[in-house]
């Protein structure tokens, strides 16, 4: 009997207005999940992951219509009782910060065992057993802001682990973590399956790490399942599809690529890890050598296109008149209590037309930089200079906190520099007036061709004008605040972790995006984890390190020097040709066909 | 204290006893020395940042206790003329330092007990009867400082969106190119100057309107007000008043400023709350009655400190009874300061003030000796 059972699950969440209308969700769900598995559950947001995870949790169940079975070890979840499920089943979500309830570590572990009764004495076994298992030891005392990101999800999983639950439902868990923090947690999770057989189903957008020890991927689209297969056969046949190839790890996507030429490599087993990659690399190893070396010879234009495109950039950076730059920052110190130094010393000039991206570990400084840089913080000894009149915008990590209006209209227009009636004329509009209203499309701006309409459009969200902003994605909130921006006419965009927690068709149409407003004359800086991006975009790349600014150059040359902080396709092709740095390279380099990734 | 455990009941009970004798002995040798002896505590506590705390409401609300009750209580044998019929009398001036020493005494007895006595105790103490207060004291603990962080970032957003301008020695000296191109840069929500009044936006400056007004006095208000993002009317007559003054218009965005930014700060936490309840509802919150993973059991120690406590504090109750340890001041003060306190209530008292003081000090002779 699996553990648990969804068969033809359906559910549609009731109206908000109070009226019989539901608004389907999940159709036809047939899932089965065994004791012990380990599943992942992949699809672009809005597609039903959060909805089908909840109504596999008893307390959690969204109000609305269900139908069909949804079975926890053979008793429907919602038959359940209070303490099985609240034992039985932990559930953990997408931000640290909010599922914490109390102010200690030691509370927080503590505050489901005092929920369900258990004795002090009792209470403290579990906790001692706990904090051995996972080295708590040096943080049960402290206060929880004084955690990281990556210590705060730690600590809200030992607290469903105390329960000894036999279910962990994911949702998201580390798309709030940087890479590193993401990656312990995730060692941790499949030590936990391994060695404590505990179930788990976790939703995530980012494969790369989690596809080689999985025992099922599921994903969804639209409120179906899609796929619902071991990792290996979906790697395979996702790769077809034009939504879930995106889902891939990168060394499957390359390895598929490879297989429409070297025909041995697509009877092998589909390699899910580096380690894998680079064993089924091998037997092609010398065509790779061979293609590496032609491609070196015959492409010479193309590679060199690809080194003249950083030394042109170089050049341009240093031809530029000093007075080019629009902000200079020099000898900057910053620190936020006395005697720690977060920054020190650090020069840095912006120049127009400048797409920056920022890499470094977790608390380097990034985010302050950024901050400094857009005068949010005073430097403590050092100056930020700027060109007059210069418009900077800022993008918060969490863009939710920009809104401040009940409708995505309002929003936009809030900041406008429009008397204050024909602001709340146009928000009293519907959408299609507003969007081709002559006061808004008669809107110029220095930095950009569009007009307001075409800026609509082309971020694609016409369709949320009329909705609440909180009601939006991540994604969407983004690019709402993004346009609030460049209608004041920014001149300069700062992003913090734009890339947090987008699924990949996001981060995908956000490259885009980014891409052609920096081809508009606009100057673009942001922070990011995910190197890919970075690689993809980005033209000037700066990596902190020790309080300073350690490297600034191209991206591509950062990460074909690295070795260990650097892409996943980098890692596995470096033998052959460690130039490659993206998905891109490697098809150009390798002359393998990548228009099926587009 | 580090090296003894004391039941944090008995501790409280301590603190309270502490904190009514303040009121009983109104000595002022008792007092005296009750005031010494908790310096001197909080002393080998190292509190002595909470001390600077506890001064800084003292002695204004001392001095007004002292000032206040002579000048409106004219009960008392004693007159003391200050001008002509106008007098004071000596008893309500000394209860009014009584008073303050009181006031004082209850101060220290409170900053010495925050130290001995964690918060997570005296929750353990409130949970076995109080379960849900002490749950919504835990949870308000934790959220205070993140509803603070949340308003510091969100000020951080607004600061940018209303930007400041910058000291003009911090600008980056521009080309001719760049100086055309900001003669285009229109549109944005900002107090602008007129074009010929070269403002440069930025960081050092702190003050937006300052700045403003010494370049451009000429500015119209009506247009002032609205080029900000408002959450108010501005056709409100009031408002309009108060605005019509800079002082008021300063005033006034400040106060748009802080709601805007309240609100922002509440509509985020109510959000993310949502998340908190449906956390705790996921970990059985409200499943079976709740119990508490603090527990503490009385040992040796704790009997002997009940032990002491009863005896002295008998002592003390049978010298109460027989007038020693406080003094009468209405109608008449009875006190002299030759009356020395040498008898064995006084002993009792200084005992009583006493085992805290010892536990410090074995403490810091052990660490002494230890190391």
């Amino acid at each position: 009997m699996p553990l648990i059972e969804l068969k033809d699950f359906n559910f549609s969440y009731a109206s908000t207005d109070g009226s019989d209308k539901t608004f389907e969700c999940l159709h036809d769900i047939n899932l089965e999940i065994n004791y012990g598995d380990f599943v992942l559950l992949c699809g672009p947001s809005g597609c039903g992951k959060t909805t089908l995870l909840s109504n596999l949790k008893k307390e959690l169940i969204p109000n609305g219509l269900r139908s069909g079975i949804a079975r926890y070890n053979g008793i429907g979840i919602s038959q359940l009782d209070d303490e099985t499920s609240a034992c039985d089943i932990g559930y953990l979500f997408q931000n640290p910060d909010s599922q914490i309830v109390t102010d200690t570590v030691i509370q927080e572990i503590a505050f489901p065992l005092e929920n369900i009764g258990v004795s002090s004495e009792e209470i403290r076994n579990r906790i001692s057993e706990l904090a051995a298992f996972f080295g708590l030891n040096d943080i049960l005392h402290k206060n929880v802001n004084e955690l990281s990101g990556g210590q705060k999800q730690l600590v809200n999983l030992c607290s469903l682990l105390v329960l000894r639950p036999k279910v962990l439902l994911l949702d998201e868990p580390m798309s709030q973590l940087d890479p590193i923090a993401s990656y312990d947690f995730l060692s941790i999770l499949r030590r936990l399956n391994e060695e404590f057989s505990i179930t788990i189903l976790i939703s995530e957008h980012k494969s790369d790490n989690i596809f080689s020890f999985v025992d099922k991927v599921v994903f969804m689209e639209n409120g179906r399942i899609k796929y619902d297969k071991n990792p290996r056969e979906v790697s395979k046949t996702a790769f077809e599809d034009d939504v879930f190839k995106h889902y891939l790890p990168q060394v499957a996507k390359i390895h598929n690529l490879l297989g429409a030429r070297h025909s041995q490599l697509s009877k092998m087993e589909m390699p899910l890890s580096i380690r894998e990659a680079r064993r089924s690399l091998n037997t092609i190893h010398d065509d790779l050598i061979k293609i590496s070396e032609d491609g070196e010879k015959n492409q010479n234009p193309d590679l060199a296109h690809v080194d003249s495109d950083n030394n042109s950039h170089k050049k341009s950076i240093f031809s530029r008149k000093a007075n080019d730059s629009i902000i200079r920052m020099n000898g900057i110190y910053f620190a936020y209590i006395k005697g720690h130094l977060v920054l020190k010393n650090l020069d840095f000039d912006l120049k127009k037309g400048d797409f920056i991206g920022i890499i470094g570990g977790n608390g380097v400084g990034k985010s302050t930089f950024l901050q400094l840089m857009c005068g949010l913080l005073k430097p403590i000894k050092g100056k930020v200079k700027y060109q007059k009149n210069l418009n900077i915008a800022y993008v918060h990590q969490n863009p939710m906190i920009h809104f401040s209006r009940d409708n995505v209209k309002a929003e936009l227009v809030k900041n406008l520099d429009i008397d204050s009636d024909v602001k709340s004329k146009l928000v009293e509009m519907d959408d299609g007036d507003f969007i081709n209203s002559k006061t808004l499309n008669g809107l110029n701006f220095n930095n950009l061709n569009f007009k307001f309409k075409d800026l609509i459009e082309f971020f694609g969200i016409s369709h949320l004008l009329s909705q609440h902003p909180y009601d939006c994605s991540g994604g969407e909130q983004q690019k709402i605040v993004i346009i609030q921006a460049l209608l004041k006419d920014a001149d300069v965009l700062v992003l913090d972790e734009p890339t947090k927690g987008l699924d990949p068709i996001s981060s995908l149409n956000l490259s885009k995006e980014l891409n052609e407003l920096n081809g508009n004359g606009l100057t673009i800086v942001m922070t990011s984890h995910d190197l890919d991006f970075v690689a993809n975009n980005c033209r000037r790349c700066l990596m902190f390190f020790d309080m300073n600014i350690q490297i600034d150059s191209p991206p591509k040359e950062i990460f074909r020097e690295n070795n260990f902080y650097t892409t996943f396709v980098n890692r596995m092709v470096k033998d052959y040709i460690p130039q490659a740095v993206t998905i891109d390279d490697v098809c150009s380099l390798w002359d393998l066909d990548g228009s099926s990734l587009e | 204290m580090e090296l003894t455990e004391i039941h944090p009941g008995i501790l409280i009970v301590y603190y309270l006893i502490l904190a009514l004798s303040a009121f009983l002995f109104s000595n002022p040798y008792y007092m005296i020395t009750f005031i010494v002896l908790m310096l001197f505590l909080i002393y080998l506590q190292g509190v002595r940042s909470e001390l600077v705390n506890v001064m800084k409401i003292f002695i204004p609300l001392g001095v007004l206790i002292i000032i206040i009750n002579p000048l409106f209580i004219y009960e008392g044998a004693h007159r003391i003329y200050l001008w002509g019929s106008y007098f004071i009398t000596l008893e309500a001036l000394v209860y009014g330092f009584l008073m303050a020493g009181t006031f004082l005494i209850v101060l220290l007895a409170l900053s010495s007990y925050n130290k001995t006595v964690s918060y997570q105790e005296m929750l353990y103490i409130l949970s076995k009867k109080l379960l849900v207060i002490s749950m919504v004291l835990v949870m308000a603990l934790r959220f205070i400082p993140l509803l603070n962080s949340r308003a510091v970032e969100i000020e951080k957003l607004f600061k940018l969106e209303n930007r400041e301008y910058l000291n003009s020695e911090d600008a980056l000296e521009s080309s001719s190119e760049n100086e055309n191109l900001i003669q285009g840069v229109e549109g944005s929500n900002l107090i602008q100057g007129d074009e010929g009044s070269n403002l440069i936006q930025g960081v050092e400056g702190s003050n937006v309107f300052r700045e403003d007004e010494d370049s451009n006095p000429d500015l119209k208000n009506g247009e002032e007000i609205e080029s900000v993002p408002v959450g108010i009317k501005t056709d409100s007559k009031i408002i309009n008043k108060v605005a019509s003054s800079k002082r008021g218009r300063k005033l006034i965005e400040k106060a748009r400023n802080v709601g805007n930014i309240m609100g922002v700060t509440v509509s985020w936490s109510l959000e993310e709350a949502m998340f908190t309840a449906k956390s705790m509802k996921a970990r059985g919150y409200n499943a079976t009655q709740r119990s508490s993973y603090l527990s503490f059991h009385l040992k040796k120690a704790d009997y002997c400190f009940i032990a002491f406590l009863i005896i002295v504090l008998a002592i003390l109750a049978v010298g109460l009874t027989q007038g020693y340890g406080y003094i009468n001041v209405y109608p008449s003060l009875d006190f002299s300061f030759h009356d020395l306190p040498l008898n064995i209530y006084y002993l009792a008292f200084v005992l009583l003030l006493m085992p805290l003081i010892y536990l410090e000090l074995k403490e810091v002779w052990i660490w002494r000796n230890h190391s």
